[in-house]
């Protein structure tokens, strides 16, 4: 009989839509237990999983490279145009 | 002429230099210079470095244990007996007299209140945090004295609309707005407590607030703002544009695994993580104070942490992981996450019909999972989720029928050697973490990424500062001079 009311409240708090941060004695150990449980664990050697997806591009890169091409060829026709106006 | 030509052609070539190495250094701060090669070796992915140094790290394991009830949780006759032993000190405590109160009361107010809480005595509840905090006041307390009064009352506050939805009621949604008060009280007061579960806490509170205008949401965002329609792309639990130095940053997190005092040098690695959350017009359909998308370590440990510490198991939780879990690559998890928010969806909202939209939902992203290769068939897998989730909810039952028949025994769970026996009688309920939270980062994958752009960035910046040369205004030239 214990144990179908234990069930029953079991299943009572586990269907409640309830969320909380509730803070009492046992949440600080609790969360501390929580921790221990995974976060202390030695690192297992781990097997090759799977990389990430790419997403460069030399779009980028090229059109920076041709802009400052271009900037710089055109200083130096300015510079040898204003050059060649001084008196 | 030929002087002047050489005077300005060196000025150009002087501002070119200056440029070129403004781009060069520009390169090497945003992250953009290629990395050494190094030979690829498995490394851990960005989240295993915890955003604040004495904070909690992600582990794949804990989603998969709290959708699958892998971890302890307190009974009924647990908080009894603690109701009962914390009215007997708090009566003896009041007997004392003198200034003020000592913490132990206030610790004990905590405790009472939780425990009604906890065993259904909700108004009460409330009342008793009421009071407290109206004490606390009175005697002229602020601060952080006051944290676990405002979280505790916010929290009581909300599992009422929570607990009984009653979509469009105004006295609901003024509690709810209530108990959000409340807690952004708290955060303020306390910032990073509980692994910034809190934070996570205000925003489903802020959800359940704009649900209650408009239930058609829960079929459009999930609790943290995932767009619920998205094909859920990147996959991957590192961000695909880690480049050049950038990458060495991510590969820090395997100097933090090692030596956790290496926190200060390792945490630009959480840079690497995948974000997620506030997709679409999520901002502009739900008022929240989660506006951008954020690190998907972040919510996950929120949602886990109100799923174990909290009030356990809501359909919200799990289909909010599960979007998460699609997100970043975890196919198996986020499958499992469907699958249990699908069996929670009469929890989600009154509405069968909405009920039935939302368990539809679930089933289309876990058919959308099984399309991917090498996926587990849906039979073995939900047959593995069955034993796993009984396996956890036995545990649980287990758990709590050993308090019941300690405290009957006429033990107290104050005791510090209380759960001994239990501890004894098997394996740990929390699952191995395993290499889920480790990738292998191929060489090709670093090629690919590895983009030249020290180079074009230096031409760029040498294009401009040469043409500020050409351009700079020169003194005319005094004759005789």
């Amino acid at each position: 009989m214990r144990k179908l009311a234990l069930s029953v409240a079991l299943l009572g708090l586990m269907a409640s839509p309830a969320l909380a941060c509730i803070n009492d004695s046992v949440t600080v150990p609790h969360e501390r237990q929580f921790k221990s449980s995974y976060i202390d664990q030695p690192a297992e050697q781990p097997a090759p999983a799977t990389s990430p997806g790419e997403e460069g591009s030399f779009l980028g890169p090229l059109a920076a490279a041709s802009t400052g091409g271009l900037l710089l060829f055109g200083a130096l026709v300015v510079g040898v145009v204003r050059s060649g106006r001084r008196p | 002429m030929i002087a002047s030509l050489i005077l300005v052609l060196s000025r150009i070539a002087v501002f070119a230099a200056v440029g070129a190495g403004v781009g060069l250094l520009g390169t090497y701060l945003a992250g953009l210079w290629p990395a050494p090669r190094r030979a690829p070796a498995p490394l851990p992915f960005p989240h295993v470095v915890p955003k604040s140094q004495d904070g909690m790290s992600l582990r794949f394991a804990m989603v998969h244990d709290v959708i699958h009830e892998r971890f302890e949780r307190h009974g009924p006759a647990f908080y009894q007996e603690r109701n009962r032993r914390a009215r007997l000190e708090l009566a003896a405590l009041k007997t004392l007299g003198g200034e003020g109160r000592p913490p132990r009361y206030w610790e004990l107010l905590d405790d009472l209140a939780v425990g009604l809480e906890m065993v259904g005595e909700h108004d009460e509840a409330v009342r008793l945090m009421r009071a407290k905090l109206e004490e606390q006041k009175s005697l002229g307390l602020s601060g952080r004295d006051l944290y676990s009064s405002h979280a505790n009352l916010g929290t009581f506050l909300i599992l009422g609309p929570f607990r009984k939805v009653r979509p469009g009621n105004e006295d609901d949604k003024k509690v709810l707005r209530e108990g959000l008060e409340h807690i952004h009280k708290a955060i303020e007061i306390n910032p990073d407590s509980h692994f910034g579960r809190e934070i996570w806490q205000a925003v489903i509170i802020e959800y359940m607030i704009a649900l209650y205008d408009d239930p058609e949401l829960l079929l459009k965002y999930d609790m943290v703002g995932n767009w619920l329609d998205a094909l859920a792309e990147p996959r991957s639990a590192l961000a695909p544009v880690i480049r050049g130095t950038g990458r060495v940053r991510v590969e820090a997190a395997g100097d933090y695994l090692s030596r956790d005092e290496s926190w200060g040098s390792a945490k630009d690695a959480r840079g690497g993580i995948t974000k997620v959350g506030a997709e679409r017009n999520w901002a502009g359909e739900v008022q929240s104070s989660h506006l951008w998308p954020v690190p998907f370590d972040e919510p996950t440990l929120g949602i886990v942490g109100m799923w174990r510490l909290g009030g356990g198991a809501h359909p919200y939780f799990a289909v909010a992981l599960g979007e998460i879990m699609l997100r970043v690559g975890q196919d198996h998890i986020a499958w499992c996450a469907f699958e249990r928010a699908a069996r929670l969806a009469e929890f989600a909202w009154p509405d069968p019909g909405l009920q039935e939209r939302f368990r539809q939902h679930c089933r289309d992203r876990q058919r959308l999972l099984e399309k991917q290769p090498d996926f587990t068939p849906a039979e073995k897998l939900r047959q593995a989720f069955e034993a796993d989730l009984k396996f956890g909810q036995d545990h649980q039952r287990a758990y709590q029928e050993y308090e019941a028949d300690q405290i009957q025994a006429g033990r107290s769970p104050d005791d510090p050697h209380f759960y001994d026996d239990f501890s004894k009688g098997g394996p740990p309920v929390a699952s191995p973490v395993g290499n889920a939270d480790w990738y292998d980062p191929n060489p090709d994958y670093w090629e690919k990424l590895t983009i030249p752009w020290p180079v074009p960035l230096a031409m760029l910046g040498a294009g401009v500062l040469g043409m500020i040369g050409a351009l700079w205004p020169t003194r005319p030239t005094t004759p005789g001079k």
